[in-house]
């Protein structure tokens, strides 16, 4: 997973390499939670996290819940979530999960 | 001198100059051979076409006005592949020389020709027809050898069976070592025999042959089929297996036959299953879930003397089905990556037709498949596996290598699946075994059933995942207002299966979770959201 931080829009960007599954769900809670706390500390006034599933072609419920276990973390700071994915069939188990009534989710 | 055996050998010379084919013809008999001319390429065809397998090798020149000798030989290599030529050219460039080889000729001899030269190309060109001439004559033996064997199999068609059994046979070659015989004794009963011989050849087949032509002898006069399939593993031990050559005790060359015998008992509803090193039988319930039978494999026919054979009778149910296969079916399977029902779901699919499928066309082993309706009110076998795998807690880790395996297994059974229904199915595969690996089994030994059955006349598939868990309480409306708006991790995979499958039924408090999905519904990923 990649990040980088978009001073202009003041977002954190993480991009997923691939697939967000049981099999690498925990990396990626783990990767994108400390960076949370890293910019937290040094670069206090972003306000979002855009997440860039666009070469997801499956996401899994432990994936979602990672995903969910950061949108927590973002809530409880005041913060906001955008979810940007490709693949229909990724984005329609965002939509039945319900996901796009917590974070904003877009279709690419 | 010339050989007086050069008689038998008779050389057609092509050449348009008149002095060139007096001087070519005189060299040739000179040498002994029979020779017959033409002065064309044309003509040569005419000769060809009314007897080209009573010649022994075609010289040609290379120039000729209208077709050249290289025409010639393209045109003979579709004719007739068996007869070699020579070629003749007053040049000799490399070119000429390679595009001739590689054109098919046996050999080139330069302008103006030696008789020595031409000695040494014809001799080699008419070896090169002899040798080619066996191969093929080898060849068609075996091809109608292969006929004889595939009539000896199909006996379906001709014999009225008591049971309608769908057989589906592939020999890697043109004939196989895989061979089955069915003997119908009454209108109730009927004993089928599948046999495997070791080896692909031609040696196999002959065994295969002399197998099924002993035990139909027997069988005919009564003998229990234990006793003749140990009377063919002592003839096999004793008196087929080659002796050493050398002081080492090892035999030359082990050849072994791994047969299962399958007595079918409508009137009773039993079944009587044998096995020597042969795969098991599956038993298919009315509702498409396998079972394979309580019974020792056994080692193939030829290997000790004596041989114990293990067998095994059992009642059957209203609906039962057996599904037969050698091991040259679950070897493709494993060669594809795939589970071995998608490949016999898939040859089931053709009916049993002779014709080998394209795709079957890599497989390094006869394919031989059957199948055999244990209850002749319900013969079609309708509710058909086409996955059936167990999984232990220790293959958690591995689950995005399983999943490879689940596509390529239901993309291989249903060539034609939508993507976005694969891809439903296989998170609800993912799920469902996740859930029962992760909360179903607490010990190593606990074990995760995955079973996937296709109903054929509806279209529908249907998913079975069991563990020996307890399971636990599970309200889809609840948790699925928790997960959304609360944002509660528990029991996502269950909600996503839920609102994935056509229909998801749990029970057992969820340690077993049936799904279904109808692979015709017309839709696409976004309709699907509504």
């Amino acid at each position: 997973m990649t990040y980088s931080y978009n001073s202009v829009c003041k977002m954190l960007q993480f991009a997923v390499p691939g697939d967000l599954l049981s099999t690498n769900a925990e990396q990626f809670r783990v990767s994108a939670g400390s960076m949370v706390d890293a910019h937290r500390a040094s670069v206090p006034e972003w306000d979002a996290v855009e997440v860039d599933l666009e070469r997801a072609h499956m996401v899994d419920s432990a994936g979602l819940n990672a995903l969910i276990g950061l949108l927590k973390t973002l809530k409880n700071q005041g913060r906001r979530m955008i979810i940007r994915v490709a693949d229909p069939h990724v984005h329609r188990v965002l939509i039945f999960t319900r996901m796009d009534r917590q974070a904003e989710v877009i279709k690419t | 001198m010339p050989s007086p055996k050069r008689r038998n050998f008779r050389v057609l010379a092509v050449d348009d100059n008149a002095t060139s084919r007096r001087m070519i013809a005189g060299q040739l008999s000179r040498l002994g051979f029979e020779v017959t001319l033409a002065g064309s390429a044309e003509e040569a065809k005419d000769i060809l076409i009314r007897e080209s397998s009573a010649l022994h090798c075609l010289v040609t020149d290379c120039y000729m006005p209208g077709q050249s000798g290289l025409d010639l030989l393209g045109w003979l290599k579709d004719y007739d592949f068996t007869l070699a030529s020579v070629v003749v050219s007053g040049e000799s460039e490399e070119d000429l020389v390679g595009r001739t080889l590689r054109g098919g000729a046996s050999d080139f001899v330069k302008k103006p020709v030696s008789l020595a030269d031409l000695e040494a190309a014809l001799s080699k060109g008419i070896h090169s027809t002899q040798r080619r001439r066996r191969a093929a004559a080898t060849q068609m033996s075996v091809r109608d050898a292969g006929i004889l064997q595939r009539r000896m199999n199909n006996l379906h068609g001709t014999v009225a069976l008591p049971t309608p059994v769908t057989l589906c046979y592939h020999p890697k070659f043109e004939a196989g070592g895989d061979s089955v015989a069915f003997f119908p004794f009454d209108s109730d009963r009927l004993l089928v025999l599948a046999s495997d011989v070791s080896g692909h050849d031609l040696r196999s087949a002959l065994l295969s042959a002399y197998f099924q032509g002993m035990v139909r002898g027997m069988v005919e006069q009564n003998v229990p089929i234990g006793d003749v399939l140990n009377h063919f593993n002592s003839f096999l031990v004793n008196d087929w297996t080659e002796p050493s050559s050398t002081a080492v005790s090892c035999p030359a060359h082990v050849t072994s036959l791994s047969v299962c015998s399958v007595l079918v008992d409508l009137k009773f509803g039993t079944v009587s299953l044998s096995s020597s090193g042969f795969p098991l039988p599956a038993r298919i319930g009315r509702d498409g879930v396998p079972w394979t039978f309580q019974l020792e494999s056994g080692y193939p026919l030829g290997w000790f003397d004596p041989n114990p054979v293990s067998s095994l009778q059992v009642e059957t149910r209203c609906g039962d089905h057996l599904v037969v296969w050698t091991d040259g079916l679950e070897d493709f399977a494993n060669q594809l990556e795939i589970s071995p029902w998608s490949l016999a779901y898939r040859l089931l699919e053709t009916g049993g037709s002779a014709q080998t499928p394209e795709w079957l066309a890599d497989s390094e082993d006869d394919v031989l498949l059957l199948h055999i309706p244990l209850d002749r009110t319900d013969s079609v076998l309708n509710q058909m596996p086409v996955l059936d795998e167990t999984y232990q807690k220790t293959q958690l880790p591995q689950i995005d290598d399983l999943q490879i395996r689940w596509r390529s297994s239901l993309q291989f059974a249903f060539p034609k699946i939508k993507k976005y229904i694969l891809f439903d199915i296989l998170l609800c595969i993912r799920e469902t075994v996740i859930n029962g690996l992760l909360h179903g089994c607490r010990t190593a030994s606990d074990i995760c059933r995955l079973t996937v059955v296709m109903d054929r006349e509806k279209q529908c598939l249907r998913i079975d995942v069991a563990d020996p868990g307890p399971g636990h309480q599970f309200n889809v409306s609840q948790h699925a207002a928790l997960a959304s708006e609360e944002l509660v991790d528990e029991h996502r995979g269950l909600l996503l299966i839920h609102r994935m499958a056509d229909k998801a039924e749990l029970e057992r408090n969820g340690a077993s979770v049936r799904l279904f999905f109808n692979l015709q519904k017309e839709s696409s990923p976004q309709l699907l959201l509504s």
